[in-house]
Parts: C-alpha cells; structure tokens; sequence
C-alpha cells in the first residue's frame, strides 16, 4: 500500500460511513404518509377557527371536530395534503393556517429573519476582507526608540 | 461607498428592531376569524339528508331560485330568538316561485332538532349534516348563520348572528337585484 493511499484510506472509510448515517437518518425521518398520519399532520397544522389559538387535532369545538372529519374524508377521496389544506383555507381563510404559506405576509415571516442572516453574514465577510487587506503597522524608528527608552527607564 | 460594512450592519439592525417590533406588536393581539369569504362567491355545493323524512336538498336542485341558507340548532339562544323573523319571513315570500329557504342543522342530535320543527310548525326545509361538511364548505363556526344566495348560485348576503325581518328583506332585494 502506498503511503498516499494509506493516507487517504481512512478518510475515505470516515466518509463512507457518514454516508450511510446520512441515508440512515434522511430515510428514517421520512414522515409516515399513512392517512393517520397525514390526517394528524394536518389536523396540527390548521387553527381551530373558533378557538384561541389552538390548532384543529387538540380542539373538541364543533367546528374543529368537523374540520378533523373533513380532512379524514378528503384523504380518504384521495386527496393531497396541499389540497386539503387549500379546501379549509377556502372556507376559513389564511387564518386556519398555523403555519404561515409563502405569499402575502406569510412571506414577511419566513422571508424576514433569512434576509437577516443573509445580509449580516454578508456584511460580516466584507468586514473580514477589509481588515484582512489593511496592510500591517510596522514600527518606526522613533517608535522603537521610544520602547527602548521605556525600558531603559525602568 | 466608503463604509460598505457599516452601511450593511446599520441595514440588518434596521430590519431587525423592524421585525422586534413586528412581532412585539402582536404580542396582546389575539387572531380571531372574521368571517370565510363566501360573499360574492358561488355557493358550495351540497347534498344533505332531510330532517323531516322528506326528500334530499340538493344544492343543484336549487340553481334558478333565491335561497336562504340558515344554519342553527334547537339549543342556542340566538336561533331561538331569530325564529319568529324567520318564520315571518317565510310566510310572506314561500309563495313566491323563485324562493326557497333551508335550515342545516349545526351541531345537534337530528331528535332535539326534530322535535323542535315539529314542535314549531315551520314549512320550509329542514336537512342535516351528519358529517358537518357542509358546514365547513361554507366556513361557519357557529349557529345561527344565514346565507342569502341568488338564483346565480352566489351568495349576496351573509349574517353571523340573528337576523331580523329587515336584515333578510335587505339580502333578498340584493338577491333580486343582483340576478
């Protein structure tokens, strides 16, 4: 074996083992699509409408209780989930959604916070680069001068 | 521009202390639904078992006619007391060939609802809605809810609460206006 080789073999073994952990783990947190599952999901996701805040799947209201039916029948018709969610938005507004959808403010929220860190890891790296291009101080003469007579002094 | 940096940095403070007080903002803001967007929309549509023993109400059986869709149960106050507008109402235009008004009942047992139509006497037509599916399509969350649809099949008039003669009178002459 080459010394290269012996070099790079451990490597290579290190990323193939992360590699299989990264399968391992994206399928694994795959969510499950059965219709439990899915009806679960977005019964969390929709707002009670006549609840404080309380999404639909924890609200014993009427109309949680028959949102929570509609969705079991639409799945059972075959439905997707963002259909679902479109038919309840239809009836109950953006406001059944707990979670903000990309347009319209829904856009603010999740928009806002990633132009945040987008614009200060940008400034910050220009920030970087000037400093990295000053060029360094050296001392003077008189400079050296004055630090050798310091220390004479002392 | 001689301070990029800085004008970057004064730039995301800006938006942050936006976004702070954004959301500081709606701290004591409690969302509360206003109300689907069914006005100037096409009705949903519907399919829903009579009450009485009568035949299905059909939302396409409808189409041509100004219907009054009332949703409500025999226990709330409220559709209680909007009752004798309703009925009122009902006896002055039911001979009216282009009119129709039915009641969906809203979360109560099809017996207690029964017992109170029997008990009242009301002519129009009264369904359920087992599933509460139409209740959905139509966005309501609570009883009484009334809909004053046109005989183009979209909904001119909404009220989230009891109505009175007046209330339906003016939904039906927009209803008449609008076919």
């Amino acid at each position: 074996m080459s010394p290269r080789v012996r070099v790079w073999l451990p490597w290579a073994f290190l990323g193939v083992v992360l590699a299989v952990v990264l399968v391992v783990v994206v399928a694994s947190s795959q969510p499950s699509n059965s219709p439990t599952a899915r009806a679960n999901r977005l019964a969390h996701e929709l707002r009670c409408p006549t609840c404080e805040s309380e999404a639909v799947a924890n609200s014993q209201a009427p109309a949680a209780v028959a949102i929570r039916v509609e969705i079991k029948r639409r799945i059972a018709a075959g439905e997707s989930d963002a259909e679902i969610r479109a038919a309840v938005v239809k009836s109950y507004t953006q406001y059944v959604l707990l979670l903000p959808d990309g347009h319209g403010i829904g856009m603010i929220v999740w928009g806002a916070p990633i132009a945040v860190l987008l614009l200060g890891a940008g400034g910050l790296a220009i920030a970087l680069r000037r400093w990295s291009q000053q060029p360094r101080l050296a001392a003077t003469a008189a400079d050296e001068e004055l630090v050798a007579r310091a220390r004479s002094e002392e | 521009m001689k301070h990029p940096a800085r004008k970057i940095a004064l730039a995301v403070g800006a938006l942050f202390v936006a976004f702070a007080v954004l959301l500081a903002s709606q701290v004591h803001v409690s969302p509360s639904f206003k109300g689907g967007r069914l006005l100037s929309k096409p009705v949903p549509t519907f399919d829903l078992p009579s009450l009485t023993g009568g035949p299905d109400v059909r939302s396409d059986d409808l189409q041509g006619k100004v219907v009054l869709v009332n949703f409500w149960n025999s226990w709330c106050i409220p559709c209680q007391q909007e009752h004798a507008a309703l009925s009122a109402f009902y006896a002055r235009h039911h001979a009216d060939g282009d009119f129709e008004m039915v009641g969906i009942v809203r979360d109560d047992t099809a017996s207690a609802a029964r017992a109170w139509v029997r008990a009242h006497h009301d002519g129009w037509s009264f369904v359920t809605d087992p599933q509460g599916q139409t209740s959905v399509a139509f966005g309501t969350t609570g009883q009484p809810e009334s809909y004053m649809i046109a005989a183009n099949g979209i909904v001119v008039g909404v009220q989230r609460s009891a109505v009175s003669v007046d209330d339906l009178e003016k939904m039906l002459a927009v209803a008449k206006s609008s076919a």
